[in-house]
C-alpha cells in the first residue's frame, strides 16, 4: 500500500520543501532596502534535534512534553532561515555587500530579513515525535505585509494499514474515511464550539494524526 | 468561496485508494478555501501542484453550478493518481 507521505512527497518535491521565495531584507537605521528571490528549504518533518536546537529561540522550553503545531512551523522556519544566513548564498552576499557600500555605519546595523510565506504549510506527525504535538486549530506567521494567518483545514490520520481524515470546511468538522456512512463524509461537530479541543484531534476511530494541514 | 458544503471522493473498502482519497479529500478542502491568488501562488510551484490545480478549480466549477458528484471527485483524484504514478514510475 502507498504511503501517503510518498504522495505528499512527489507533491512537495522532497521531504525538504524549496521554494524561491522573495526576501525583503532592510536595514531600519539608514533605509536601505532590496529585493531578493531566494531559496528556502523548509522541512514538513519535525525532528526532536531541531526543537533542542530552536526551542529557546522561539521562547519556550526545550524539555516541555507537550508542544503545538504552531511552535514547530516557527522551528521549521528558524531552521530554514538560519541555513539561509549560515551558507554562502550568493544573493545574501550581494546584499551585505551592496548594504556595505550604501550604509557608513555597516558594522553597527543588522540587516532584517523577512518573507512572503507560502499560502499552504503540511506538517507530518510521526506517534514517536518528542515532544508530543497538539493541532493549532489557527496560528500567524509574521511576513513583509503584516501577520499572515493560517487555519487547520485537514487532519489525516493513520493506523491498520489504512488513512482516514477530518476536514475542516467554515469551521465545520467532517469525518471522512470511516466504514460509516456508505464511505461519505458525515458531519461531526462546529470546531468553535466549547466541546472541541485540540486534545479531541489528536486520533480518530483509533488511528493516530499523522499529517496537519493549513492554509490562509 | 468554497461551498459549506463537504465534498469527498467516495471511500472504498474494496480497494487500496485510501492514501490518495485521503490526501486528494484533505488538499481540495484546504485549496478551495483560499482566494484566487492564493490558489494560482499555491499552484505554480511545481508540475504536481499545477495539474491539482486544474482539477481543483474544475470541481469547484462544478460545485458553484451544483453539478459536483463523487463520480467527479473519483475520476479526479484517479487523474491524481494516474500522474503520481507515472512520477513514481519514471
Amino acid at each position: 500500500m502507498i504511503d501517503a507521505t510518498d504522495i505528499i512527497t512527489l507533491i512537495e518535491g522532497s521531504a525538504d520543501k524549496c521554494e524561491d521565495m522573495l526576501y525583503v531584507s532592510s536595514c531600519t537605521s539608514c533605509g536601505y532596502t532590496s529585493y531578493t528571490s531566494v531559496r528556502l528549504q523548509i522541512s514538513y518533518i519535525p525532528d526532536p534535534d531541531l526543537w533542542q536546537t530552536f526551542a529557546e529561540q522561539i521562547g519556550e522550553d526545550p524539555n516541555v512534553t507537550f508542544t503545538t503545531s504552531e511552535a514547530w512551523f516557527h522551528v521549521l522556519l528558524a531552521n530554514a532561515q538560519k541555513k539561509i544566513s549560515t551558507t554562502s548564498t550568493p544573493a545574501i552576499n550581494d546584499i551585505l555587500l551592496e548594504h556595505h557600500i550604501n550604509c557608513s555605519q555597516f558594522l553597527d546595523h543588522s540587516i532584517q530579513f523577512c518573507d512572503h510565506l507560502l499560502p499552504s504549510w503540511t506538517l507530518e506527525i510521526n506517534p514517536l515525535l518528542l515532544p508530543k504535538t497538539l493541532p493549532s486549530l489557527r496560528f500567524r506567521l509574521k511576513t513583509c505585509s503584516g501577520y499572515q494567518w493560517f487555519n487547520l483545514r485537514a487532519i489525516i490520520y493513520t493506523g491498520s494499514l489504512h488513512f482516514t481524515v477530518h476536514f475542516i470546511v467554515n469551521n465545520i468538522i467532517w469525518n471522512y474515511g470511516g466504514a460509516k456512512n456508505n464511505g461519505q463524509s458525515y458531519f461531526e461537530g462546529n470546531i468553535d464550539t466549547p466541546q472541541w479541543t485540540a486534545q479531541q484531534l489528536l486520533t480518530f476511530e483509533g488511528r493516530d494524526m499523522y499529517l496537519l494541514i493549513y492554509g490562509c | 468561496m468554497c461551498s459549506s458544503l463537504p465534498y469527498a471522493c467516495q471511500w472504498s473498502s474494496e480497494n487500496w485508494s485510501c492514501a490518495y482519497d485521503s490526501i486528494f479529500t484533505a488538499f481540495f478542502s484546504m485549496y478551495c478555501q483560499l482566494d484566487i491568488n492564493m490558489r494560482q501562488n499555491w499552484g505554480s510551484k511545481n508540475v504536481c501542484a499545477m495539474l491539482l490545480r486544474s482539477l481543483f478549480d474544475n470541481l469547484i466549477e462544478e460545485s458553484e453550478a451544483s453539478i459536483i458528484t463523487s463520480a467527479s471527485m473519483n475520476a479526479s483524484c484517479n487523474e491524481l493518481r494516474n500522474y503520481l504514478f507515472t512520477c513514481d514510475a519514471q
